[in-house]
């Protein structure tokens, strides 16, 4: 494949920023891909078979070439969770090699459901881990959904994702995000019942040549629906990161509330950071409030921690890491969140 | 002494939530009145569906003032009648600055131009009794105002417009001595033979200075007891619990 | 609080806007644009060669470049019914009363050379395509202060104007800079030598009145070391029922802690398009300020650039945007931070009603350079009800680690609770509206000179009118 434009903008800007997408090609193609492994109640996982719709149709995923090809060469599955059920799914992903998957999940009415995507390994030649991941929401269900991305440096990691929520749907997303080389994420957040709740959190930490090119996409439907954005983290050496983050609130989205929030920290100056977040509204009785920042290490925070006697260099990556770290703690799994702050520490 | 308002029978409730079950109070011209009550009785609420706030439904009863009945009148229109609501928690008006709402409210009410020199000089003069420094006179309506500030802007407001009856909700709370002083003093300055106060409280500091003519203990959304003064006193001494038996 | 009144006139009057007068012209081109057209407006404005040579290169940029992707819908403007040069049957005068009676009754009915009396230090008033008064105090001649139509300028001045002529805003830029190369007449030209100061502001105000008439002004400002200034410029045009174009261009050159307040009120009738282009380029520690109206047009598309090029330069952006009935207006502002502590501060408040979208597109860029850069930026819009729109769409780059970046934005309507608190003090609920609309925009209206703020004023209630009352 040629040059595809990635994670485009809902509403175009200026051209000559270039910030309109991101251009990139998929990288290892050729290979095979490998399968992934998906831990769980047997009894509620399922194949989807190649080529099944989307969810959305609509839905356009990072790419939307990248993404058909996927829907219709990925092993898939359909992880169906039983109304009022409580289930816990694990899926491991290994980045030895070329990974192309699919996950489509179904949360019945009230059911509670954890999902932990873990993401390690690191290939010979650059190669791609790709994956598409669907969530319908029912009534009243409640869905956390935790990743910890530690790939190698030789991976191109794209991330499709779509929800669907229903009245009174509650889902919470977190995401950590510390490896692979350059990252695609893209998340589509559908608001559709009445009430519905989601909160989404992104910490990242980009050191060397590492890319991470986020879009984010709430649309508020739904009366009295809320949504929360918060991404934040920081960026050393020639790291860049892009956030495309969208508030979108439709007529009749009424009594709805919608926050975003971007906060980047620069430890070099040769970083570069985007930021677009949008804020989109055709009903006036909402709530929309977007915030931006960037900026380096607070000099008062520096100077107190070295008035305790820690060089400038600790006190800095003890600023970084207690910034990512209350994100970290949400993941609740003692072993992967060991994991994942030694990543954190050997980066910065 | 004559009438000035006169609630019969109110029934008042919040978000199909029922507050008030059956008020009746009457206060005449030169009066002032307490109530007092514990958190959640319905104090605030009552001060609201005096003033005619919207959020507040009155499913039964009826509110009469000045001899008119005024229980389906636009709160703006109340306050055109006479009637001033001091707020627990008031708003900040980005924009607009404190003379200019004041000067505009004034007008309103009264219906006459208000002329701006000596509109200036009556701020001035009322702002100094406050002890609130003038120069907030340009600044926009409670924005970036201490707790202190906007309960004293709600009072400099109050004895600007000049109103018949003036409800006091919980004017007092969180206001240092001082504060509290000078608010009450601004009270009494403001009180006289032709119109009548409404406090509405749970502390007894702002009765220091104010003597209340009849003090009305509000437990559950019913008035349990009404007394002088010296109800006050019991109920520092005593507490609410020998009342709540009453509702 | 819950119905609120939404009567609407489909027809605002907006009073003295819209009177117009019987079009009268010494010379009209004829609408659309061909070759021919631009070597007309050359020959008939007597430019020196070079012009007709830039006038040509952008048509052929023009006939070459496509319409970006992202503007609002333009479809409803066809240029070949706009005619791009309408000279008003007079010549540019000195005196008042030279001016003729239906064009200075119009200019009076604006209240402009009043203001001229107590408070300006110069005036220029653009009919149509060419100025048709200008004066300048006579002290400020004598400092070497310029302040006169650019056609003036061009033959007088010519280095000074050849030396800057669109370096700014090349036509390159995008087709409607292209256009205006290839079209322009009118607007004003003002060169402060260094360490002037002039203390009371320049006003130019651009009247439009012939139907489907386009207009291309062009205004120039030099401000020299150490030099300050203040221009204002006011737009406005009556109704017609075919659409108007406006393609200006307004290039400022602030040199080395040198000042420049640009403030405009722009109420362009709602059959305009705006598709006007103003850019700033600022030397080491000086300052610029725009504040900036939007009322008028039907589709505007503006974002006053301020390029901060030199060591400790500092841009500053005041911005109100109101969109009513049938309006589309995609405004907001560039900022780009080129050089060491530079700083800027943008402020942008959007209304809209009416089933109007107000749009806030902005730009804050901190390159490599620009170390010890600080910015904040803060976006407020408000929807007076649910059949609008409000788009906020911010593009934030940052290209080094030491700076110091804030960005806000809110979204919302009046709150219930703040009417009510108005409605508390007698103030009738219609009024609590405009009160806190004015309130709103009370941060930018302070900023204007009086007679402006007034008007902005004039225009709210107008505009409140439709919906409120």
């Amino acid at each position: 494949m040629s040059e595809l434009l990635f994670n485009e903008l809902p509403r175009p800007t200026f051209r000559w920023l270039r910030v309109n997408h991101t251009p990139a090609s998929l990288w290892g193609e050729a290979e095979e891909a490998k399968g992934v492994i998906v831990k769980g109640n047997d009894a509620i996982i399922a194949t989807l078979p190649i080529g099944t719709a989307l969810v959305n149709e609509n839905y356009k995923g990072a790419n939307s070439e990248a993404l058909c090809q996927l829907i219709d060469t990925a092993e898939a599955y359909r992880i169906e969770v039983p109304a009022q059920a409580k289930e816990v799914i694990g899926i491991r992903i290994d980045g030895s090699a070329r990974i192309a998957s699919r996950f489509q999940f179904i949360i019945g009415e009230g059911a509670d459901v954890e999902v932990q995507f873990y993401l390690d390994g690191e290939s010979k030649e650059a190669t791609n881990i790709q994956y598409l991941n669907e969530y319908v929401v029912n009534a009243d269900a409640k869905v956390v959904v935790k990743k910890v991305n530690l790939l190698g440096s030789t991976l191109q990691h794209i991330e499709h994702r779509y929800t669907k929520l229903e009245e009174r749907a509650d889902v919470e997303f977190i995401n950590v995000e510390v490896g692979g080389k350059e990252n695609f994420l893209h998340y589509e957040h559908d608001l559709q019942g009445e009430a519905c709740k989601i909160v989404h959190d992104i910490a990242y930490l980009g050191n060397k040549d590492q890319k991470f090119d986020i879009s984010m996409v709430m649309t508020h439907r739904g009366k009295k629906s809320f949504s929360d954005i918060h991404t934040l983290g920081a960026l050393s050496d020639r790291a860049k990161k892009s956030f495309r983050g969208t508030l979108d609130f439709l007529r009749g989205a009424t009594a709805s509330e919608g926050a975003e929030e971007d906060t980047c920290l620069l430890l070099d100056p040769t970083v570069k950071s985007i930021s677009l977040p949008l804020l989109l509204c055709k009903e006036d009785n909402v709530v929309g409030n977007h915030a931006a920042s960037a900026g380096q290490i607070d000099a008062n925070k520096l100077f107190y921690l070295m008035s305790r006697g820690f060089s400038e260099v600790e006190a800095k990556h003890m600023i970084v890491e207690s910034m990512i770290r209350p994100i970290i703690d949400r993941i609740g799994d003692e072993v992967i969140e060991d994991a994942a702050l030694t990543a954190v520490r050997n980066k910065i | 002494m004559a009438e000035l308002l006169q609630i019969k029978d109110l029934e008042v409730s919040v978000e199909d939530k029922k507050i008030l079950k059956g008020i009746d109070l009457t206060i005449n011209k030169g009066e002032i009145h307490v109530v007092m009550g514990t958190n959640g009785a319905g104090k605030s609420t009552l001060a609201n569906a005096i003033m005619g706030n919207p959020l507040y439904t009155v499913d039964k009863g009826s509110i009469t003032f000045d001899g008119e009945n005024i229980t389906e009148d636009a709160v703006n229109d109340r306050a055109k009648k006479g009637i001033f609501m001091s707020f627990q928690n008031p708003i900040s008006v980005p924009g607009i600055t404190v003379e200019n709402f004041i000067r505009t409210a004034k007008s309103t009410i009264t219906g006459e131009t208000v002329r701006a020199l000596a509109f200036k000089k009556e701020l001035k003069q009322k702002m100094d009794e406050l002890s609130f420094d003038t120069s907030y006179a340009q600044r926009y309506v409670n924005e970036g105002f201490s707790g202190g500030e906007r309960k004293k802007n709600e009072i400099l407001q109050m004895s600007i417009l000049n109103p018949k009856l003036a409800i006091l909700d919980e004017t007092d709370s969180g206001l240092d001595v001082d504060a509290v002083r000078i608010v009450s003093e601004g009270v009494g300055r403001f009180h006289n033979e032709d119109n009548a106060v409404l406090i509405i409280t749970h502390h007894n500091q702002i009765l220091q200075k104010l003597k209340p003519d009849f003090v009305h203990v509000l437990i559950n959304g019913k008035i349990v007891k009404t007394g002088d003064a010296s109800l006050v006193r019991e109920i520092e001494e005593t507490g609410y619990d020998a009342y709540k038996t009453l509702a | 609080m819950e119905q609120r009144k939404k009567t609407q006139l489909a027809e605002m009057d907006r009073g003295v806007y819209d009177i117009k007068n019987e079009f009268e012209y010494s010379y009209i081109a004829n609408a659309g644009l061909t070759e021919e057209i631009v070597r007309e407006i050359w020959a008939n404005k007597k430019e020196p060669e070079w012009m007709l040579e830039f006038r040509l290169k952008s048509l052929d940029i023009y006939n070459r470049m496509g319409i970006p992707n992202w503007i609002p819908d333009i479809s409803g403007l066809n240029m070949e019914n706009i005619h791009t040069y309408v000279k008003p049957k007079v010549d540019m005068k000195e005196d008042w009363n030279e001016v003729p009676e239906d064009i200075k009754n119009t200019f009076d009915r604006l209240g402009i050379p009043e203001a001229e009396k107590t408070s300006l230090a110069g005036v220029g008033a653009q009919y149509d395509s060419e100025v048709v008064y200008h004066s300048i105090q006579e002290d400020l001649v004598k400092q070497g202060v310029i302040y006169t139509d650019i056609e003036t300028a061009l033959h007088e001045h010519e280095d000074i104007v050849k030396q800057y002529w669109m370096t700014l805003i090349p036509p390159t830029d995008h087709k409607w800079a292209a256009l205006h190369g290839a079209v322009w007449s009118g607007g004003s030209f003002v060169y402060v030598p260094a360490g002037v100061q002039v203390d009371i502001p320049l006003q130019s105000y651009f009247r439009l009145n012939a139907p489907g008439a386009g207009q291309f002004e062009h205004t120039m400002i030099i401000v020299e070391e150490g030099a300050k200034v203040h221009f204002i410029e006011g737009c406005s045009a009556p109704k017609y029922d075919i659409s108007n174009l406006h393609a200006g261009a307004v290039e400022l050159f602030v040199k080395d802690n040198a000042t420049l307040r640009y403030s405009t009120i722009e109420n362009w009738s709602k059959n305009m398009y705006n598709l006007n282009t103003k850019r700033a380029i600022v030397g080491k520690g000086g300052t610029i300020e725009w504040v900036s109206g939007s009322f008028g047009s039907r589709v505007s598309c503006l974002y006053p650039m301020s390029i901060l090029n030199g060591e400790g330069a500092h841009a500053e952006f005041t911005g109100v945007t109101f969109a009513g009935e049938g309006q589309f207006l995609d405004t907001g502002c560039k900022v780009v931070h080129n050089a060491p502590y530079t700083t800027s501060n943008v402020n942008s408040k959007s209304i809209s009603k009416s089933g109007g979208a107000a749009i806030y597109r902005g730009l804050l860029k901190i390159g490599p350079n620009a170390e010890h850069a600080k910015a904040t930026v803060s976006c407020e819009s408000l929807m007076l009800d649910e059949i609008s729109q409000s788009d906020t769409i911010p593009a934030i780059i940052v290209e080094n680690d030491n700076v110091d970046l804030g960005h806000e934005a809110k979204i919302g309507r009046i709150s219930d609770e703040a009417i009510f608190y108005l409605m508390t003090r007698g103030i009738s609920e219609e009024e609590a509206r405009a009160m806190l609309v004015r309130g709103f925009v009370e941060p930018i209206s302070k900023e204007l000179p009086l007679e402006y703020a007034v008007e902005m004023n004039n225009l709210i209630n107008l505009e409140l009118e439709g919906s409120i009352g």
